[in-house]
């Protein structure tokens, strides 16, 4: 009898929850993919760097389990408070506790199994995407293979046992303790509302706004290379602005009443008041929980944006650490110990050797000190580099050669550093003359240098030089794995000289190697925000439409009233679109702009490597991705509240 | 010319093979300024024969004529307009929306037909005071007694002036005070604001306030009852008589 009463409230649940349903199936199969992805040897056999993405998938699956298990915990709650007249009714019956506690568990355990079974399907499928998102990255053949990987699922089924297991608990603690007479008192829905305006609320919404300002202004002051109370600062700014959220959605309601529904012209118009009363009805009832999803949120989409920034650094190091196939510094000219390999695995193409100088003139290192960018040249001296050189190596590169005026230097960097330069740049004093700036390029021609001087050959020559530099068009393409081996070609050229082994892997740049690294830098990024990213947004646009839809089966009459009342189906459904729009929108309200300004504060830090010109673009990639996801689920809970309402018409009610 | 008339008006729910007649061929008409109830006991067609003249639900055959228009003939895109400038209701369970005050409440019908805000501000306050709920305005529904709340939902029927007022079964929550208080206001409605009002209910007490009663059974006009110049004591004997012929629930003594 109690697993038909079980199987019988699964289905209803089922139904009710759809979203819910879907959501945590789709979570689950994310884990599971994730999961099958890591215990897959093709991964694992990927290159030297998988090793990292292992990990950090297996750390991001418990931050998943994490959020799911605040999700199924949270629904689990809402779906025992909902039904609480159902349960009260049967301990009436006479049923016992323990059964009717057995009776929940059961209901959840068959719905968790029947979003497990539909999350393995769908996860399978999300499977084949990852991988083949990987080796396409990794520009590696694909070809599809049904995989099931008993160790995933192992995991998978490890961690949804945990999570019911925990929400089991809980609701089972809070069943034990919980009266017939408040079972049967509850309805579960909304408590009766309480808008009463009170000054210690509006004292308190402008004391939130107040904390997110100050916290803002922090993260600002954190978010500055020169700050030697980082740490201080962070931990300051962040519990500033989480407390601050908090408030403001707490006593938002306060502002409502206060500001908007005491102007009887204002909120007498179109469908204002309804909206409204409604607005701060809901912010009364679950003023915390829009308060954790509005965190949740700014997090999302800070985090989206800087992954995106960081994205953006490896690139640019790509381009710039290493733009020849193979790049050798040395003391000296001699390179043959690293002339095997590159003869014979490698093939050389072209190569060019050069000497970079160090000058006595600290003019652009005091120039630059004074810029927010990172010191690169750790010299006592500006660098330079003869013009000759610098034309042969854009000749190397395929580029046009530079035409060095008399008396003139050219400063050769990185494509973020000219929009940071605000005064002309320095005369240039060396022991022939004092050279004036001619023009700045930004050309990836010069391999990890980041501010060097082109000057005339003769100007050059003055000063002794700090290091030759080999670079080599190689015939094949290089890969990580030649890192490796042409260092260990160079070790056994010498012998194992301890002294000289750091020589040999520090002084050695292969344009496989970083690429990869780059590669496996992009897929942690983008597994890390797809992966949890994704499960975060899903579970609480999933919480705030199960909440609307839950209220829109309780508040049915509210619509059959306004019917009463002349409102026609086409003007029902409208102001049932904007409630919905109001209600998804409001807890966006501060995360938008906040996550705009922190990332504008966070590109301060990575300013020395990336241009300003791409932040809004992330930003608009970060928001644009994240409202897509968010529409999908409006759009799933206004069709939802739609037929709930229109279900409740009959006539006959 | 009768301000409402019902004529040959049927309704047929279920399939062929299970047909259930909730109106079979009703006819009555109602004046301006009558104050009708019909009783009957649960199942009889009372609630179905309000929801045709509220436009909430169809007819299967026969007209509903309200001041010469057929409402039956009337498109769905016009129905909400209709129902805004000629009817107003009041259930049994109020139904006032729990988020909004009691004046907001009453305020919200003509603010749903676009009255200026001051304007309907005004006529709430005007209406609230005849009805005597004037203090409760900023008041919620969940901070007033049951006999409150209905006079809000009065107040809210009756605002816009409704050509009629339909009541289904409104005391039918409240206890004896407040229905007798509700039911003295209706009175009053009637008697000096020249509202007509069609109530259904099952109550004889609140059927004696009433001047005319239709009493349906299986779907069918059974019987009518004028209340002419007889006290009200005396109409609600006449009343419990064919009620108790009817074989119906028991009465409230006035």
């Amino acid at each position: 009898m109690l697993l038909k009463l079980a199987w019988r409230g699964t289905l209803r649940n089922a139904r009710d929850y759809l979203i819910y349903l879907i959501t945590v199936s789709l979570s689950f199969a994310l884990v599971y993919a994730f999961n099958t992805l890591v215990f897959s040897q093709e991964f694992r056999e990927l290159n030297a760097w998988s090793e990292n993405i292992v990990l950090m998938i297996l750390l991001l699956s418990v931050l998943v389990v994490l959020i799911l298990g605040w999700l199924v915990s949270y629904m689990t709650g809402f779906i025992l408070s909902k039904r609480s007249r159902e349960l009260g009714l049967y301990m009436l019956l006479g049923i016992k506790r323990s059964s009717i506690a057995l009776l929940f568990l059961l209901e959840n355990a068959l719905l968790g199994g029947l979003a497990l079974l539909l999350g393995l399907l769908i996860g399978t499928g999300i499977y084949q995407v990852l991988i083949s998102a990987t080796t396409y990255i990794f520009r590696l053949p694909y070809e599809i293979v049904l995989t099931f990987s008993p160790q995933a699922l192992g995991y998978t089924l490890f961690y949804i046992l945990g999570i019911y297991l925990f929400a089991a608990l809980r609701n089972i603690l809070k069943l034990r303790r919980i009266k017939i007479r408040d079972l049967l008192r509850q309805d579960g829905g909304e408590a009766a509302p309480k808008h009463r305006f009170r000054l210690r609320n509006l004292i308190l919404f402008l004391f939130s706004i107040f904390l997110l300002i100050f916290g803002c202004v922090k993260f600002r002051d954190t978010c500055t290379l020169t700050n030697r109370a980082m740490g201080r600062d962070l931990v300051l700014s962040l519990s500033c602005l989480i407390l601050g959220l908090y408030l403001f959605y707490a006593n938002l309601s306060a502002l409502i009443v206060r500001r908007l529904l005491r102007r009887v012209s204002f909120s007498y118009r179109k469908d204002r008041l309804l909206l409204l009363r409604g607005l701060s009805n809901r912010l009364n009832s679950m003023g915390t929980t829009l308060g954790t999803l509005s965190m949740l949120f700014m997090v999302i989409l800070t985090s989206f944006q800087a992954g995106l920034e960081i994205k953006a650094v490896f690139d640019l190091q790509e381009m710039y650490t290493s733009p020849y196939d193979v790049v050798i510094y040395s003391p000296d000219t001699d390179f043959s110990a690293y002339r095997s390999y590159l003869e014979e695995e490698l093939g050389v193409e072209a190569r060019y050797v050069y000497p970079t100088y160090v000058s006595d003139s600290d003019a652009l290192l005091r120039y630059f000190e004074n810029l927010p960018l990172i010191r690169f040249n750790y010299n006592p001296g500006d660098v330079l580099l003869s013009v000759s050189d610098y034309n042969a190596l854009r000749a190397l590169k395929g580029l046009d050669p530079v035409e060095l005026l008399p008396g003139h230097y050219i400063l050769s960097t990185t494509e973020n550093v000219p929009e940071a330069l605000s005064d002309p740049l320095p005369d240039l004093s060396l022991r022939r003359e004092t050279l004036a700036f001619q023009a700045v390029y930004t050309d990836p021609v010069l391999p990890s240098q980041m501010h060097v001087c082109i000057v005339p050959d003769a100007c050059a020559k003055d000063y002794p030089v700090d290091y030759y530099t080999l670079v080599v068009h190689t015939q094949r393409e290089t890969t990580d794995e030649d890192y490796l081996k042409i260092c260990q070609a160079a070790e056994a050229f010498y012998g194992h000289d301890t002294a000289s082994y750091s020589l040999y892997y520090g002084n050695v740049r292969i344009q496989g190697s970083v690429r990869s690294e780059g590669q496996t830098y992009l897929l942690m990024i983008v597994f890390a925000l797809f992966y949890v990213g994704l499960v975060l947004v899903c579970s609480c646009a999933a919480i705030l439409a199960t909440r609307q839809m839950s209220d829109t089966v309780q508040r049915r009459y509210h619509y059959k009233i306004l019917s009463y009342l002349g409102f026609s189906q086409r003007r029902v459904d409208r102001y049932l679109w904007r409630q919905l729009f109001i209600y998804f929108g409001v807890p966006l309200l501060i995360p938008l702009p906040l996550s705009i300004y922190a990332s504008y504060c966070l590109h301060n830090i990575m300013r020395p490597y990336v241009t300003d010109a791409h932040v809004l673009t992330y930003a608009a990639i970060t928001i644009g991705f994240f409202l897509f996801v968010y529409l999908i689920y409006l759009a799933a809970t206004y069709i939802g509240c739609r037929k709930n309402i229109q279900e409740g018409w009959h006539p006959l009610d | 010319m009768a301000m409402l008339t019902i004529d040959q008006v049927e309704k047929y729910y279920g399939a062929k093979t299970a047909l259930t007649k909730a109106l079979d061929q009703i006819s009555f008409s109602v004046e301006e300024g009558e104050f009708v109830g019909i009783m009957g006991a649960s199942g009889s067609g009372k609630t179905t024969l309000l929801n045709c003249i509220a436009t909430i639900d169809t007819v299967t055959a026969g007209h509903i004529y309200l001041d010469g228009t057929d409402i039956t003939a009337l498109k769905e895109f016009r129905l909400a307009g209709f129902r805004q400038k000629n009817l107003g209701f009041i259930f049994q369970d109020y139904n006032l929306l729990d988020t909004l005050t009691i004046g907001e409440n009453i305020a919200l019908a003509p603010l749903t037909q676009g009255v200026e805000p001051s304007k309907a501000l005004k006529g709430t306050r005007h209406i609230a005071l005849r009805l005597g709920i004037e203090d409760i305005l900023s008041k919620f529904p969940y901070e007033v007694s049951g006999g409150q709340r209905q006079r809000c939902a009065c107040a809210r029927a009756l605002i816009q002036r409704p050509r009629i007022v339909l009541a289904d079964e409104p005391t039918g929550a409240l206890d004896s005070r407040s229905a007798r208080i509700l039911l003295e206001n209706f009175l009053d409605m009637n008697e000096h604001l020249g509202a007509t009002i069609l109530m259904v209910t099952h109550d004889v007490f609140s059927a004696s306030y009433c001047r005319r009663i239709l009493f349906l059974r299986d779907g069918r006009i059974f019987n009518e009852l004028r209340r002419g110049d007889r006290s009200r004591s005396e109409f609600f004997h006449d009343i419990l008589d064919v009620v108790t012929f009817l074989g119906g629930d028991l009465p409230n003594a006035p």
